[in-house]
């Protein structure tokens, strides 16, 4: 570093101030104004204030530090408005005698609630305990709150806090916490989805303990027995979420998964799908909650579904039908308005994925007569 | 509530088998994508972060957790397929956004908790601003504001556990 400028030099109570250059260019970077002197206990004091006496530590072995690096290990930031400063000292303690760096901050000008921003940063690395006043000689408490500095008061409740601030006693740290704030639920829900989450690394998860909502990168091996329903994730909210609640009975009705598996097992349906003739043929079947007419195999099942739907749902079914070439494009069609891409990841699709597993068809095969 | 909350709930000893070590664990496996995370986990993490983890799990949330669940949670809110800037001046409202779109259990309470810890969250966004806003092309650090797709691509090839 180099000292470019002394102020006063002495010793014991007289204070010194060293310039240290390159910080400047430092502070630049972070689109900061200031600069760094090196100071003793006088200097710092004149600049800062008292100094709380509690935080002045004589301990000897600070002694030996000083012998072994040359220099005493302190740092002070020192917040400057006007002709305030807010000051930061690294450690909890001065020593009596010493050198300390200071990085003055120039926070001048509308500076002042990034400073405050930086201030607050600093005091929590260096569990400074920083006044809420402190922090409001740097800017005021509008700007200080856009910068998630102080809390933000709601509307109504300045006037009721008036008293308070009166106080002479006021408790010097406001900074709010998450330690502050009860979250009970939140961490119920955590500690549940640690433990799913855990049970999902031991390779071992009971069939009643599914992770809950997990989106796996890859679907795993289906169950072959139906777990529970109360254990399993709810696919009706699922699909409720993304706005897909009009085909909730596919995998909320046993009868409508069945006409669903169905589908997906009957070859002859799926390449009736893929002509462009026998599909219109399908989709209008559909449309009228009849029968399919071209494929030899009526599904008697999928007919009684399709009875119980409403017309609308039907007319939903038959456009995302009409779109798709076949049973693999309409689950294609779904995973891209799902996920945005097509890697199997939401439990609605693994439904469907499941279905097509258990015919012997792996997540990558579904994924290559997707692509297609 | 399943029986393992409500174990939970009743103290440290309901969370039987995990202990802080293995809570970190998962946690880290969890953003090394070695272990799958529902959506709302990374809520959670920052709105547990600090005091509340130190007091429930007896352990911090590793440093790289954090900021691997702020990059989850962006990525969440910004389109990838869009160039024009958006602002990141409140990451309050970034992570509400992401909490009500995947319908997590965020009331007033953890909305506090997370303001409370906003200033470490944007000082991270900050970083990513800073590094991202090349001079005014893809964004602006004086306003907070950067181009969705290029912080899109930016996040999307880092990891940070």
């Amino acid at each position: 570093m180099s000292q470019v400028e002394v102020k006063e030099a002495g010793v014991g109570e007289a204070p010194i101030e060293v310039l240290v250059k390159e910080v400047n260019e430092l502070l630049k970077r972070y689109e900061l104004r200031g600069e760094t002197r090196m100071m003793n206990k006088s200097a710092v004091a004149r600049l800062c204030g008292a100094i709380e006496s509690r935080r002045i530590s004589k301990a000897k072995q600070i002694e030996s530090v000083a012998k072994a690096t040359g220099r005493y290990p302190y740092v002070v930031f020192a917040f400057r408005r006007e002709r305030n400063a807010v000051c930061i000292p690294d450690g909890n303690y001065y020593v009596a005698d010493g050198m300390y760096d200071v990085h003055i901050i120039d926070c001048d000008g509308d500076n002042g609630a990034r400073c405050a921003e930086v201030a607050a940063n600093v005091a929590d690395i260096f569990d400074f305990p920083i006044s809420r006043e402190a922090l409001l000689m740097l800017a005021d408490e509008v700007e200080l709150c856009g910068h998630n500095v102080l809390p933000c008061r709601r509307r109504g409740e300045r006037a009721e806090e008036q008293p308070e601030a009166e106080e002479p006693e006021a408790p010097p740290v406001e900074r709010r916490e998450a330690g502050d704030v009860e979250v009970p639920a939140v961490v119920n829900k955590i500690k549940d989805m640690l433990l799913a989450m855990k049970d999902s690394m031991r390779q071992q998860p009971p069939a009643e303990q599914r992770p809950a909502p997990v989106a796996p990168a890859r679907p795993s091996p289906p169950a072959p027995q139906q777990p529970p329903p109360a254990e399993r994730p709810d696919p009706k909210s699922v699909l409720k979420e993304f706005g897909l609640g009009w085909l909730a009975p596919v995998v909320d009705d046993p009868a409508a998964a069945a006409a669903l598996r169905f589908i997906m097992e009957n070859r002859d349906i799926l390449d009736a799908l893929k002509s462009e003739e026998k599909r219109k043929m399908v989709v209008q079947a559909v449309k009228e909650g009849g029968v399919p007419a071209a494929p030899s195999a009526a599904p008697s099942a999928l007919d009684k579904v399709l009875e119980r739907w409403l017309p609308k749902d039907r007319e939903r079914l038959m456009s995302l039908l009409a779109k798709s070439r076949d049973l693999y494009s309409l689950a294609s069609a779904l995973i891209q308005y799902l996920t945005g891409d097509a890697n199997c990841a939401f439990d609605v699709v693994k439904e469907i994925m499941d279905l097509a597993a258990e015919r012997g068809l792996t997540c990558e095969a579904m994924a290559n007569a997707m692509s297609r | 509530m399943t029986a393992a909350a409500v174990g939970l709930s009743r103290g440290w000893a309901g969370l039987g088998q995990l202990s802080p070590e293995e809570i970190r664990e998962v946690m880290v496996k969890a953003a090394r994508d070695e272990v799958a995370a529902p959506p709302c986990f990374w809520v959670y993490v920052l709105v547990i972060m600090g005091k509340t983890a130190k007091r429930a799990f007896k352990m911090s949330v590793p440093r790289c957790v954090v900021k691997e669940a702020i990059r989850r949670i962006v990525l969440g809110v910004i389109d990838g397929s869009k160039p024009n800037w958006m602002s990141f001046d409140n990451v309050r409202l970034i992570v509400t956004r992401y909490a009500e779109k995947h319908k997590c259990e965020y009331g007033a309470d953890a909305e506090a908790a997370v303001a409370g810890h906003a200033r470490i969250i944007a000082g991270y966004v900050r970083e990513w601003v800073r590094l991202l806003a090349d001079g005014g092309a893809a964004g602006s650090l004086e306003h907070m504001t950067l181009s969705q797709a290029v912080l899109h691509q930016y996040l999307s090839s880092q990891r940070y556990c």
